[in-house]
């Protein structure tokens, strides 16, 4: 499974930093690393059964807490 | 600089509204908890998407040629639009993997519940993704294919199902509290029609910004009339098992058996969920990803396609242990969680924009 | 236009998701399933058990036709198929179980028919029925029926026109029409009567008649529920009259006496239309049943001459006496058993929403008295290739 991921990402990198680098697209690449690596992260816990934090735990508990607050 | 050359017709933004719209709320009707008088709570909810999608167009139309993230930025300054804009960009791609999560909740359901549910996530996820680059112009140009054949299929499943039909079901009318009809259709209004909030980053290629008004509107009732048919359908069929059933379209087709020939039709279910909520996931992905590279003022938003449809991919399988926990949080979170988004923003946005008299005052101002 | 091609990709590549993702993850070959036909849910001696029959069809032996009259000898040509029987806890746990016993695993979407064992059904079925509505794999169309017998018994009779005898089952529903005298409830129609707060459920009761090695299956009216645990039963003519309420026959045949009153003629039912109507006069609540009924003059074993106006009306007039009759039977024993399985409640409940919310919990006193107005208007439409019968003139 963790092979599988890591392919995944290599596939993804193959695919877009060449084009990148020629076009000496910096920024674009920094951001796609970014975001590709927060990905990662977020999948790679998971496959580990590591406790992610959960938006939508997080957002029941505001909407919850918004609800009551009205009443 | 600009990042999308395509332009759509205001056609075009039509059948990709409807398709939007319709998504995943063809199996997972909304408004379910209104029983049998859920197809009067979706027109109760329509009337108020209807209110949301004037606030949307008449900002489209105010801000012409600029999406939700660039007009942000003129309307809060720089500083809180940014903040906002990050907000909506979030809500765009939770949207899009509660979708996709619900892509993979059904086929797991219904067809192979062995497979792992991922599978069919990352499969939809890698065509959408492939959409998202081709961009807006190619996504639009498949929504008249996708949707004219959905709407084949709705009706050409009412028909084989007439005469299962009982529309007695459907009495008495108005049987359920006003405090529940309520609830029922401001979660209808909530989803899915003031969803097409996301389509404040797909009206500024319109090709005449003026149609955005009329295309929304006759979208949205189109669409409306569609999950109209499909609640009368379902619950004429079904009648009360209608409201135990986790996919009531899918279970009410299921019963099609005209002379014993013409029978188990339900592959046709899956593949509506999968050409409408595949376009409903393009238009939120492609939002997400359009805005964040407008956001960090990037040359090219393709970069991003991927590594975000991986992060919405991660997101998906990440927030709902079950499906339970899907529809739980469909029915009493989402409705109040998308209420910022949805009505609150934009309205305080249009105030703000009519009160300091942006974005004349631009204009004005570079003349 | 390059965006031309790339329209093409994405149909292209939708198509091949539909047509890649319907390859299964565990591929499951026609050779691998044992396709279940029928299955039987019984109570065995162990409380707290339950006790699985399905039968399962073997596709190889349904192609030999089977020489000689079909295995009369006993050892002969093989079933075309198999009929296993396995106890476990629950209904899920049970089938699963089965694997022990057939190398296959069991595949349900070809499931015609659920019989529910006598003893079964009296325990209340609620919690046999839940799997057959939850798991992907059985389909709401199967038929719902009660076996007098044990389930398993209904199973293992024998079929003469079918290879199989749950699909010989499954026919004799789908042929009910010739008298109908025997209701056809399918799962999804038991479900919502299960469902409804006041609607009883009914089933097609089956019995199993002769001996030994010629017993065969036959259908002999309705078993009738209150909520999910069976309470009675409806015999035929009974059964009839639930169906002329419920709008669901088809044909059928009416004897009436002749008016000459030497023999019996016999009305043959071409079709028939019921309204149930409630309605509140006097403050109370009255029900009328109104029940159109058209027929043909089917034989006559008598030799009075029908053709006369006067015999004409008096033989609509028996007919509409026999349906009336009919429907007060029905009427009658479900009162007796106090079960609504006209779905009476239910017509009330959507003319009277608002009065409805007072008497929806005391039904059950509300129905045994409820008055019920039944008006039928029987029609005799033709009278056939002859007119007069054969006799001399």
């Amino acid at each position: 499974m963790i092979i599988l991921l890591m392919a995944a990402f290599a596939g993804i990198v193959l695919f877009e930093t060449p084009g990148l680098i020629q076009k000496k697209y910096w920024r674009e690449l920094i951001v796609f690393f970014m975001f590709l690596l927060l990905a990662f992260i977020v999948s790679l816990l998971q496959i580990f059964g590591a406790k992610v934090p959960n938006p939508v735990k997080g957002i029941t508990i505001l909407v919850k807490g918004f609800l009551s607050l009205m009443k | 600089m600009k990042l999308e050359g395509g332009k759509i017709a205001g056609s075009e933004l039509v059948f990709l509204m409807i398709g939007f719209t319709l998504g995943s709320s063809l199996i997972l009707s909304p408004a379910q908890a209104a029983k049998h008088d859920d197809w009067l709570a979706i027109l109760a909810g329509l009337g108020e998407g209807l209110v949301f999608a004037l606030i949307y167009t008449t900002l489209a139309v105010r801000f012409p040629g600029k999406t939700l993230i660039q007009f942000n930025d003129i309307i809060y300054g720089p500083y809180l639009g940014k903040i906002i804009s990050l907000g909506y960009l979030w809500y765009f791609l939770q949207l899009g993997s509660l979708v996709l999560r619900n892509f993979g909740d059904f086929f797991t359901t219904i067809i192979y519940p062995e497979t792992p549910m991922i599978v069919f996530i990352v499969l939809v996820a890698l065509i959408c993704a492939s959409a998202v680059r081709n961009g807006i112009e190619v996504i639009a140009r498949c929504s008249i294919l996708l949707v004219v054949f959905t709407f084949v299929v709705i009706f050409g499943t009412a028909i084989l199902l007439a005469k299962d039909m009982k529309f007695t079901n459907l009495l008495p009318v108005f049987d359920i509290p006003l405090r529940e009809f309520i609830k029922a259709s401001h979660s209808a209004a909530t989803f899915p029609f003031g969803e097409t909030v996301a389509f404040l980053m797909v009206i500024p290629f319109l090709k005449k910004v003026k149609e955005a008004k009329t295309s929304s509107i006759i979208a949205l009732i189109m669409a409306a009339m569609l999950l109209v048919v499909v609640a009368v359908r379902d619950t004429a069929v079904l009648g009360i098992t209608k409201t135990i059933s986790t996919y009531p379209a899918y279970q009410a087709v299921r019963l099609i058996d005209v002379g014993k020939i013409l029978t188990r039709l339900e592959i046709l279910i899956a593949i509506n969920l999968l050409s409408m909520g595949f376009l409903k996931i393009a238009v939120l992905y492609y939002g997400a990803v359009l805005g964040t590279a407008q956001l960090l003022k990037l040359r090219s938003y393709l970069p991003l396609v991927l590594p975000m449809g991986a992060f919405m991919v991660s997101l998906s399988t990440l927030q709902f242990g079950s499906n339970i926990e899907n529809i739980n949080f469909a029915q009493e979170i989402y409705p109040y969680y998308a209420l910022p988004f949805q009505v609150g923003l934009p309205l305080i946005s249009l105030l703000i924009a009519i009160l300091r008299g942006v974005p004349k005052k631009m204009k004005g101002a570079k003349k | 236009m390059v965006k031309r091609g790339s329209l093409f990709l994405r149909i292209l590549a939708i198509s091949l998701i539909i047509l890649l993702t319907a390859g299964c993850w565990n591929r499951r070959e026609l050779d691998t399933l044992a396709i279940v036909s029928g299955t039987g849910i019984d109570k065995p001696e162990e409380p707290g058990k339950v006790q699985i029959t399905v039968q399962i069809i073997k596709p190889g032996e349904m192609k030999a036709p089977q020489a000689g009259g079909g295995g009369e000898g006993g050892s002969g040509g093989q079933k075309p198929y198999w009929t296993v029987t396995a106890t476990g806890d629950t209904v899920f746990d049970t089938i699963r179980e089965m694997a022990h016993k057939s190398n296959r695993k069991l595949f349900f979407p070809h499931n015609e028919i659920i019989i529910l064992g006598e003893d079964a059904a009296e325990e209340g079925v609620q919690k046999y029925l839940d799997f057959f509505a939850r798991d992907h794999e059985p389909r709401w169309l199967a038929w719902v029926l009660v076996g007098k017998n044990t389930a398993s018994e209904v199973l293992e009779t024998k079929a003469e026109l079918e290879k199989v005898p749950a699909i010989s089952i499954s026919k004799l529903i789908e042929a009910r029409g010739a008298t109908s005298e025997a209701s056809a409830v399918t799962l999804h129609e038991f479900l919502t009567r299960l469902m409804s707060k006041t609607t009883a459920p009914v089933a097609s009761l089956i019995e199993v008649s002769g001996q030994g090695k010629e017993k065969t299956a036959l259908l002999t009216g309705t078993a009738v529920f209150k909520k999910d645990k069976l309470a009675g039963y409806l015999n035929k003519t009974e059964t009839r009259g639930l169906l002329w309420v419920l709008n669901e026959i088809k044909s059928g045949i009416i004897d009436v006496e002749c008016p000459g009153g030497k023999g019996k003629v016999s009305l043959e039912i071409i079709r028939a239309r019921s309204k149930i109507i409630p309605e509140i006069k006097d403050n109370t609540l009255h029900l009328a049943v109104e029940i159109d009924e058209e027929g043909n003059l089917g034989s006559q074993m008598c030799s009075d001459d029908l053709t006369s106006e006067s015999a004409w009306k008096t033989l609509e007039k028996n007919q509409a006496a026999v349906i009336h009759n009919e429907v007060m039977a029905a009427l009658k024993k479900a009162r007796e058993l106090n079960t609504d399985i006209f779905g009476f409640g239910e017509a009330v409940h959507k003319k009277y929403p608002k009065l409805w919310k007072d008497i929806e919990d005391k039904w059950d006193e509300f129905f045994p008295n409820l008055e019920v107005a039944v008006i039928v208007d029987a029609k005799l439409r033709r009278s056939g290739l002859i007119t007069k019968t054969v006799k001399p003139e």
